[in-house]
């Protein structure tokens, strides 16, 4: 009788550090995603559409979208942006959650003035800080920037420049 | 010194019982075994007749004795199936087929050892829990979203979005950077 409430006592004991550290790691890390990726452009569009079925149309069409550029990607500047993504991965999780939500509110914008404002991140990012703070608040900036604009390049370029 | 003893040579004259062979000791109570056997020799087993008409004791163990035997004698096995032969070979072959793990189980729970049984799951679950403590990374925690299985790791359809739009956003990234290095 013992040996059946044991075993199981064993196994929980065992197992509970484990999920433990799972969970404070918050959940796989950038390799293990990528490695998810890679996995997942491998598979037949068959296999894909079945993975994919369950999401909602737009989710679906944009993440077809997104590996279809990924995947049309030379293999350098694959290479590249795979170790990009790891750095990326070290940001603190809020940090990379904050870029993303920027991101998403910029595809409602025109893309040249997504492009725009891309570059702008870049050369912002590139200023020292107390530039950065004064350029922001300059006319040039202001006058050539929505309001909308602004925030998302402030917001953008003070989160991947920290 | 009892005048019926094993030892005396057969071929010649066997003196008359004057001890009960019953009470002579082991040596000679073979004498019993083999008369009710039929193995005593001629001459003896008369004598041991004889002395059977006077001595109850002996006349009750041959008369036990020889009805043992006669059950014995009149006992008839069953008849054997006319597919024994092969049955007993089937079976045979089919325990030396059996899994090897199977095999393995069969001779640790037939073994007499009863004090070391309830050991054998406990160990058999610090193995599998050590095993999977060695490999952390070979268990993967069940994702909350959307799931697909692909081989042995299970597939995060949400985690895969996320990653897909972290390296679009990190490549306009750099598609930026590069412009902007070229002005």
């Amino acid at each position: 009788m013992w040996t059946r409430l044991i075993v199981p006592l064993i196994a929980l004991m065992l197992a509970a550090p484990m999920a433990d550290a799972q969970l404070r790691k918050g959940g796989p890390g950038g390799a293990k995603r990528r490695e998810m990726l890679e996995r997942f452009s491998r598979m037949s569009p068959e296999q894909r559409e079945r993975a994919l079925s369950r999401l909602p149309y737009e989710r679906r069409r944009q993440i077809e979208r997104n590996l279809e550029i990924y995947n049309e990607l030379p293999v350098e500047q694959k290479r590249r942006l795979q170790t990009q993504y790891e750095n990326f991965q070290q940001l603190p999780p809020e940090r990379q959650q904050a870029a993303r939500q920027v991101f998403r509110r910029m595809r409602d914008l025109p893309p040249e003035r997504r492009q725009e404002i891309r570059r702008e991140v870049i050369r912002m990012g590139r200023m020292p800080e107390p530039r950065r703070r004064a350029y922001v608040i300059s006319d040039e900036f202001r006058n050539h920037y929505s309001p909308d604009e602004r925030r998302m390049i402030d917001e953008l370029s003070g989160i991947l420049s920290q | 010194m009892p005048e019926v003893n094993r030892k005396h040579d057969m071929s010649r004259k066997p003196p008359p019982f004057t001890v009960c062979p019953l009470l002579e000791g082991e040596e000679n109570a073979g004498i019993l075994l083999d008369y009710c056997n039929h193995k005593l020799a001629p001459e003896m087993a008369h004598v041991f007749e004889l002395h059977m008409e006077k001595c109850p004791a002996c006349a009750a163990f041959a008369e036990s004795q020889m009805a043992v035997w006669n059950a014995l004698d009149s006992f008839e096995a069953m008849p054997v199936s006319g597919n024994f032969d092969q049955r007993l070979r089937a079976r045979i072959e089919f325990d030396q087929q059996d899994a090897w793990w199977n095999r393995a189980w069969s001779r640790i729970t037939a073994s007499g050892a009863t004090m070391w049984r309830p050991a054998v799951p406990v160990a058999a679950a610090l193995i599998l829990a050590a095993g999977l403590w060695m490999r952390p990374g070979g268990i993967s925690t069940p994702p909350a979203g959307n799931t697909v299985a692909k081989g042995e790791v299970s597939l995060d359809v949400e985690q895969i979005e996320t990653a897909l739009e972290d390296m679009e956003m990190l490549r306009e990234l750099a598609a930026a950077d590069t412009a902007t290095r070229r002005l």
